[in-house]
């Protein structure tokens, strides 16, 4: 919202207030401001100027040199304007005055001829959107011959004015501030300055009503309406000083009534309507639309109403969206002679309900959303007909006509205590009064009794807005100022230890060993998926069960998340063409079916990789299986406990998909990406992946890991290397080689296999070609003492028999 | 040549074109069937070339032949393409099998000096050091529903029923009626109605709004909501509270301030400013010139909120704090662009 200082500075003194000590002084105890900027600067500064002499250029046709008076002296300027005349007056811009856009006016010499500055036309001063035709000329703007000459303009048009951006949003709570009045009774309270003059106690002589329409209100779909009659007035353009006025805050100058009528809803913050009398009836009905109802606006759209909608209805006839726009067709024309001036207030909730409904919006519904005390609405009417009266002498009011279904002079009381106020805010070193003085100078009505405070906000700080005792605490913060409170730390209740977050902790874990360890980046992608993602992979949970949103930005983003491989095979491909190895990997969370009734969805924390690599597949699969490797062993599972086994996944190629866990449970699955799929996202390259839930991996930390004392006897290896299908499996050896017992009791006299391990594969030299040799390393163990050679040798040729016997040779 | 040959001829090599596709084997068969019909020096330029001694009429007649032609090899080219990819991805299982039981080496034992080293993203790191600050002073760190409903995200945290947050032009909504949580503050009403005060919590995690995104504008974003509920709770205290965090998260002491600011869920609230760390307070072109940086909204919590989470507001007061995790690092790190943070470069990812 712009607010005009100038205006301001009608209602209170702003003498030695800089508009920067406003904008800070509201930031630090109101509102937010945004910034300040001038208005028209040059209105001080330009003059009016008279022509005395006018001579042709002997250089130039289309060049007249002028002998200008300027007040204090006659000066010469150059001018290209045709409708320079001699004798006439015209603003003038001399050297070092500064025009908007244009620059600073310097001493020139054209065509051998020097000149003093600039006669200006409307476009140069910036004003010919008012209305007002001098401006609009394509020439100089000539002035009234009665304007005295080396007046500056700002005599005629108004002062020059600075204008402050308030941020709508830090006021929204604040219904009293949206106008300037509002502000200066804020600033004069904070200021401890009195007003000026108060535009809400208006008033102005009536005459008696004769043919006034009668006021009808259902329910409570206005809290107060006001009508009265003004006849005696003409409809014309408004006086050049108001209409900048206007302009100054954005608003763009219609005639004498529209602008009164904003005049008024930006001085007071009351919007009304001023309605042609003729082409009313006799009757206003406030109440709400019927379904499908509609209504023509006089802004020209036209619209279908919801059921509901609080409308004006001139007897049966809708004339007016209540407290958003007036009606097509009865609105005030050049030919209006008697207006019918409505003033009303109409509750928050309705006008909240219709702009969300209709999408319509205005500077009155902007108010009434923020709610309006209806105490002002009577003081409008005034106040329109004071400053109608100021250019239209002998215009007539009606007596107001108020109906008003409930009784709003009423105002709750709030009962709280200087004990309370003085403990929220905490301590104090520079207050500059007591509570209850802080609050009357507030203009909110105290009764003190004792420790306690009997307060009630004034009618326009009662709605929505001081309603309970931390209210009230927040104006006396404000208003001492919050820089006054001194840092006190809070006294540490001695409660239970704070819960750990094991899931956290994890997350932070895998992210150092990811990185540290690990050669992976951390990538965050958006939980949106489209259809097709939401299609590529179903393993967590199937598409269809995928949630939808109502209103997605686009159709991209239709989904929230299942798999997390959609969103790295982007970051893949937004990076692989540049790095020869891409290393990602992300913890966030998927958006799975819900298992528990009362939320949502399921969101379950994944890690997922996804790797791209300048080795051949066969190593980068490898890689990716010692990734996996390296992370179960920091979640808890010991390498020895880890089972890597062949298992088929959708999203991989059918050759190289897998799976990682305990022998129970499958944890990460891994593989290279199926080339089909990464064809749908763009990927010429082979991409390998991993993933799994956090869940999964937190289960693991919780086991404690069983402890057996250190061996004290060494173990002993045997390597081989067997012949076995290329389409054969090491898992297949494992299992010929026997269960496997890592953990094997150290008082145990047993030798056993206590370690399988793949050690390399080769394929090529005398092999056939659908043939791989794979070396494998057993390890035994007797717990108890060291193995003699004759029964290492029965070992391997124990183990070397039920190879052969399960078909493996040795090579 | 007469017209009507020539389009026999194009006819003719319609036949030929079906029966070497029909027959190609591999990818590079099938791009030696594009060179030998349409290429530069294929037939078809062949055929193209007696058009010279033809009536404009006559040429329209043959070239429509040709498109027509070009078109059908095309999709016919492009069918086997796909029919082929079918047939070797039919195939991968047996000829690209790599064994995933064998048992992985130490991943340090395979490192090569090629990779670069990982890193941390630096909202993650940033969002950790946070939780290791605030932990250190007893809070305990909660996690909530990214998918919420209304209660939660507006209701229990006071916003009116007509409050123009919950506009569709704000918030995201499912299918289902729920929403995508538009703050962290959501998690405040989760972890009272599981946890008993006094308490300091706080719950960082990803929030939504409903907007375009551009440089400084994101849908998907990080904040950390933190919250103290005891006995007695001042704004002095919530004062030293923030001032530590951002001592604690500059490294340096830092001056903060409060504005009056408005936010539904807390009575009074404030907008908190810190001195701008790079001009100390002199005003500069970071600050706008006013010497101080807004950092994030806070206050004292709302009585109602309070109740809705079943505490006696006369028993139980707290402070409140939403602090917006990728302004904190682009103010930071001098980052220009927001999205940085979402787009997965790698060559913004190392630099931190």
């Amino acid at each position: 919202m712009k607010l005009s200082y100038n205006w301001l500075n009608e209602f209170v003194d702003l003498s030695g207030v800089t508009p920067k000590d406003l904008a800070d002084l509201l930031t630090m105890k109101t509102c937010e401001v945004e910034g300040f900027e001038e208005f028209m600067p040059h209105f001080n500064t330009i003059l009016v100027a008279h022509i005395d002499e006018l001579s042709k250029h002997p250089d130039a046709d289309k060049l007249k040199i002028c002998k200008v008076n300027v007040g204090s002296e006659v000066i010469q300027i150059v001018t290209g304007a045709e409708n320079v005349e001699q004798g006439k007056k015209f603003p003038v811009a001399r050297v070092g005055v500064t025009l908007p856009g244009k620059g600073t006016m310097q001493k020139a010499k054209l065509r051998g001829v020097e000149s003093f500055g600039m006669l200006c036309s409307g476009s140069e001063l910036g004003i010919t959107t008012l209305d007002y035709a001098p401006a609009k000329i394509d020439g100089l703007m000539p002035l009234p011959d009665d304007w005295k000459t080396g007046a500056p303009l700002a005599d005629y048009l108004g002062a020059s004015d600075v204008i402050l951006d308030i941020d709508n949003k830090s006021i929204t709570h604040r219904p009293d501030l949206w106008c300037h009045f509002g502000f200066a009774r804020e600033i004069a309270a904070l200021l401890n300055l009195p007003l000026r003059s108060n535009p809400e106690a208006a008033e102005f002589k009536t005459v008696k009503a004769a043919g006034l329409p009668k006021i009808e209100i259902e329910k409570e779909s206005a809290l107060t309406y006001c009508g009265a009659e003004i006849t005696g007035f003409k409809v014309q353009p408004s006086p050049l000083a108001r209409q900048l006025r206007l302009l100054s805050i954005g608003q763009k100058s219609i005639n004498n009534i529209v602008d009164i009528s904003n005049y008024v809803l930006f001085e007071i913050g009351q919007p009304n309507h001023a309605f042609d009398r003729d082409k009313i009836g006799n009757l206003i009905r406030v109440g709400y639309s019927t379904e499908n109802e509609k209504i023509a606006l006089l802004d020209g759209s036209e619209h279908v109403l919801p059921k509901k909608a609080v409308l004006i209805r001139d007897g049966e006839k809708p004339v007016a969206l209540a407290g958003v726009m007036g009606g097509a067709g009865t609105e005030t024309t050049d030919k209006t002679t008697k207006l019918f001036l409505e003033s009303a207030t109409f509750p928050r909730f309705e006008i909240r309900w219709v702009v969300a409904k209709t999408g319509i919006r205005s500077d009155s519904s902007q108010r009434f959303e923020k709610a309006q005390n209806p105490g002002k609405a009577r003081a409008a009417i005034y106040r329109f007909a004071q400053l109608l009266e100021k250019e239209n002498p002998g215009i007539s009011l009606s007596e107001i006509s108020e109906v008003s279904p409930i009784d709003f002079d009423k105002t709750e009381a709030i009962t709280v205590t200087n004990t309370f106020i003085d403990q929220k805010l905490g301590a104090i070193a520079n207050r500059p009064a007591s509570n209850a003085d802080i609050l009357r100078r507030l203009n909110f009505q105290v009764e003190e009794k004792g420790d306690t405070l009997v307060v009630t906000p004034p009618g326009y700080r009662k709605w929505y807005d001081i309603t309970i005792a931390e209210d009230l605490v927040e104006e006396i913060g404000r208003f001492i100022g919050y820089k006054e409170i001194a840092i006190e730390p809070s006294l540490v209740a001695c409660e239970t230890p704070r819960a750990k977050n094991a899931l956290r902790t994890l997350e932070h874990d895998l992210r150092s060993i990811s990185a540290a360890r690990l050669q992976l980046n951390e990538v965050l992608s958006y939980a949106f998926h489209s259809e097709a993602d939401v299609k590529a992979d179903e393993f967590f949970c199937k598409a269809g069960e995928a949630l939808r949103m109502q209103n997605a930005l686009n159709s991209d983003l239709d989904y929230l998340r299942i798999s997390p491989l959609p969103g790295l095979l982007r970051a893949v491909r937004g990076n692989y063409r540049e790095e020869t190895n891409t290393r990602l990997f992300e913890i966030e969370k998927l958006f799975l079916p819900p298992t528990d009734a009362k939320l949502a969805r399921d969101e379950v924390y994944f890690f997922a990789g996804a790797v791209t690599s300048e080795k051949d597949s066969a190593e980068a699969l490898r890689d990716i299986a010692a990734t996996i490797a390296e992370v179960l062993s920091a979640c808890g599972l010991l390498r020895h406990d880890q089972v890597f086994e062949n298992a088929g996944h959708g999203i991989f190629h059918p050759g190289r998909s897998g799976s990682a866990g305990t022998k129970d449970k499958k944890i990460f699955r891994f593989g290279e990406v199926h080339p089909r799929l990464l064809g749908t996202y763009g990927i010429k390259d082979r991409v390998y992946y991993f993933d799994a839930k956090l869940s999964a991996l937190t289960d693991l930390k919780a086991e404690v890991p069983a402890y057996r004392a250190p061996f004290s006897h060494p173990a002993v290896d045997f390597d081989l290397t067997l012949v076995m299908p290329q389409r054969g499996e090491f898992a297949t050896l494992r299992d010929v080689a026997g269960v496997l017992q890592p953990l094997v009791r150290r008082d145990l006299d047993k030798t056993v296999l206590v370690a399988f391990d793949h050690v390399a594969t080769f394929t090529g030299g005398n092999l056939k070609e659908n043939e791989k040799a794979v070396s494998v390393r057993a390890t035994w163990r007797n717990p108890t003492r060291t193995l003699a050679s004759d029964e290492i040798k029965k070992l391997q040729d124990g183990l070397i028999g039920k190879m052969q016997k399960a078909g493996f040779n040795l090579r | 040549m007469a017209a009507a040959d020539l389009v026999k001829d194009i006819e003719a090599l319609e036949k030929q074109a079906v029966t070497a596709v029909d027959s190609a084997v591999t990818a590079d068969a099938l791009q030696q069937i594009t060179q030998d019909f349409t290429g530069k020096k294929g037939a078809l330029t062949g055929v193209m070339k007696q058009l010279g001694s033809l009536t404009p009429e006559e040429r329209g007649l043959v070239g429509k032949a040709a498109n027509e032609f070009k078109a059908k090899l095309e999709a016919l080219l492009a069918a086997k393409e796909a029919t082929l990819a079918e047939a070797k991805f039919a195939s991968l299982a047996e000829t690209e099998f790599v064994d995933l039981s064998v048992t992985p080496p130490e991943f340090a034992a395979i490192q090569t000096g090629a990779v670069h080293s990982g890193h941390i993203h630096p909202i993650t790191q940033t969002q950790k050091k946070l939780e290791e600050i605030f932990t250190s002073m007893g809070f305990s760190i909660v996690d909530g529903p990214q998918v919420e409903d209304d209660y939660h995200n507006f209701g229990a945290l006071n916003f009116t029923d007509d409050h123009p947050a919950r506009d569709m032009q704000d918030t995201f909504y499912t299918v289902t009626k729920h929403l995508l949580r538009t703050h962290t503050s959501s998690v405040q009403i989760r972890a009272l109605e599981k946890m008993k005060p006094p308490l300091r919590i706080i719950a960082p995690g990803r929030v939504f709004r409903y907007e375009e995104v551009d440089a400084s504008h994101e849908h998907t974003f990080y904040q950390m909501e933190g919250m103290i509920i005891d006995r007695k709770v001042s704004v002095g205290n919530l004062l030293h509270l923030m001032q530590t965090l951002l001592t604690e998260v500059f490294g340096k002491q830092v001056d903060v301030r409060l504005r009056p600011g408005y936010f539904p869920f807390v009575e009074p609230g404030f907008e908190l400013d810190m001195k701008c760390l790079v001009c100390n307070g002199a005003g500069c072109p970071v600050c706008k010139h006013s010497g101080w940086v807004e950092v994030l909204p806070c206050g004292l919590v709302h009585p109602n909120v309070l109740k809705n989470a079943g505490l006696d507001p006369e028993q139980w007061q707290g402070a409140a704090f939403g602090l917006g995790l990728n302004r904190l690092v682009m103010m930071q790190h001098s980052i220009e662009d927001i999205r940085h943070f979402m787009a997965g470069k790698l060559d913004f990812l190392r630099q931190f």
